[in-house]
């Protein structure tokens, strides 16, 4: 579906609901995922300049997360823009997209959507590495897995040895670097206080606000548990259920830019290429939208090539070079 | 013929190196086992924003870190 036919329901659902839309999709077809990151931010800026200051905006979400603080600095951009903000999630929110979502007044969930967990992950030039991997890249270290490491030995192992403890305590840090335990336990605490600070603005009730936080941070057990909107309406989050007829708008609008992106297909060179000698691509990752500033794209575009590889001493072999030319974002 | 995956050893070793850089970047020391799975192969041979490898490995961008939120799918 081209972003025609989404604008005219976008069209449709401002008209409806009293509301100007913007859609974010990262993407999450594999081998070419695209995450919540910094760089959405100077999109975001022009499509809410030329809406202008408004009642409400719906942000629809189609995410599996991303960066931490590009979330936050999203929601408290777009709520500079309106006195009512809300999200719009037709098939998924995960993780940092649940974070945008806690700053919502209302979200919006089709009985498909899914919310999830929002305890990140760290990347850190001192983490550990797979030992027969890229020796520049890390592992993420979840910040929880810690936590529940050192957890599991005073609670459930039940040691309230201090000299243990400490042993304990020395044997992590000598495989996770101390600088990097510092970072993970002052992004647990900010992960808490960013969720705080968003819920509070809207549920007033404390008690509620931090069986909210507890849940999403630590208590929903591992990082890849879904919560339907059933769920989170019970966890106490300010869930509205969409009519049918939204429903059905919901839903062709995530058929639409699926196909678009082709979300349901593998990234696959060797397929793209085919039988052909050499073929140009142009994959969209990415996409935020709106009526008035139109659809951006994250993009990668290339050319894949075949050509033969002679091996010393051994039978020539077939080579794909993908030529990338362009990656970032642009109009569609 | 054997097709290698994005995230497989070898792609990365080439991704990341020249072809005569080969031998440097297979730290075992051993190239002809590198040299033995590569026969007979197709090699793909992509930048590192397309891949999906299994551990989520990444090279940091700030000396503090990336904090991310990421579910994969």
């Amino acid at each position: 579906m081209p972003f025609l036919n989404r604008k005219s329901i976008y069209k449709k659902i401002e008209r409806e609901h009293d509301t100007k839309v913007i859609a974010y999709v990262t993407g999450d077809r594999p081998n070419a995922e695209t995450q919540i990151g910094a760089d959405c931010i100077d999109i975001f800026v022009d499509i809410l300049d030329k809406i202008g200051p408004t009642k409400r905006i719906s942000l629809l979400l189609h995410t599996n997360g991303g960066n931490t603080a590009a979330a936050w600095r999203l929601v408290n951009l777009i709520k500079t823009f309106c006195d009512e903000f809300e999200v719009f999630i037709p098939y998924k929110a995960m993780s940092a997209g649940t974070l945008i979502s806690l700053g919502a007044q209302k979200i919006v969930m089709t009985k498909q959507a899914a919310l999830g967990p929002i305890d990140p992950s760290l990347v850190h030039p001192l983490g550990p590495h797979v030992p027969n991997g890229n020796q520049l890249a890390r592992i993420p270290v979840s910040v929880e897995a810690v936590r529940g490491y050192l957890d599991a030995a005073a609670t459930d192992l039940k040691i309230d040895n201090v000299a243990v403890l400490g042993s304990i305590l020395m044997d992590l840090a000598s495989k996770v670097h101390p600088l990097v335990l510092g970072e993970i336990f002052r992004s647990r605490a900010q992960i808490r206080f960013l969720a705080l600070k968003l819920l509070k603005e809207h549920v007033k009730d404390s008690d509620k606000v931090q069986a909210i936080i507890d849940f999403l941070c630590a208590d929903s057990g591992s990082h890849d548990y879904t919560m339907n909107r059933r769920e989170a309406r019970a966890l106490g989050l300010p869930i509205a259920t969409p009519s049918e007829q939204f429903y059905g708008q919901l839903k062709k609008l995530h058929k639409g830019y699926s196909s678009e992106m082709k979300l349901l297909e593998p990234f696959n060179p060797m397929v793209m290429v085919g039988p052909n000698q050499a073929v140009n691509y142009q994959l969209v990752r990415g996409l935020i939208e709106s009526v008035n500033g139109g659809s951006y794209g994250f993009v990668s575009e290339g050319t894949l090539t075949r050509s033969i590889m002679q091996v010393p001493n051994g039978p020539q072999a077939e080579q794909l070079n993908d030529h990338r030319v362009f990656e970032g974002w642009k109009a569609l | 013929m054997i097709f290698f995956n994005q995230d497989t050893d070898a792609t990365l070793i080439y991704r990341e190196s020249t072809g005569s850089q080969v031998m440097k970047m297979d730290r075992t020391g051993d190239t002809g086992s590198l040299l033995d799975v590569m026969r007979d192969a197709v090699i793909c041979i992509g930048a590192p924003g397309i891949s999906s490898d299994r551990m989520r490995e990444r090279v940091p961008e700030h000396p503090w870190g990336n904090v991310d939120a990421y579910t994969s799918a």
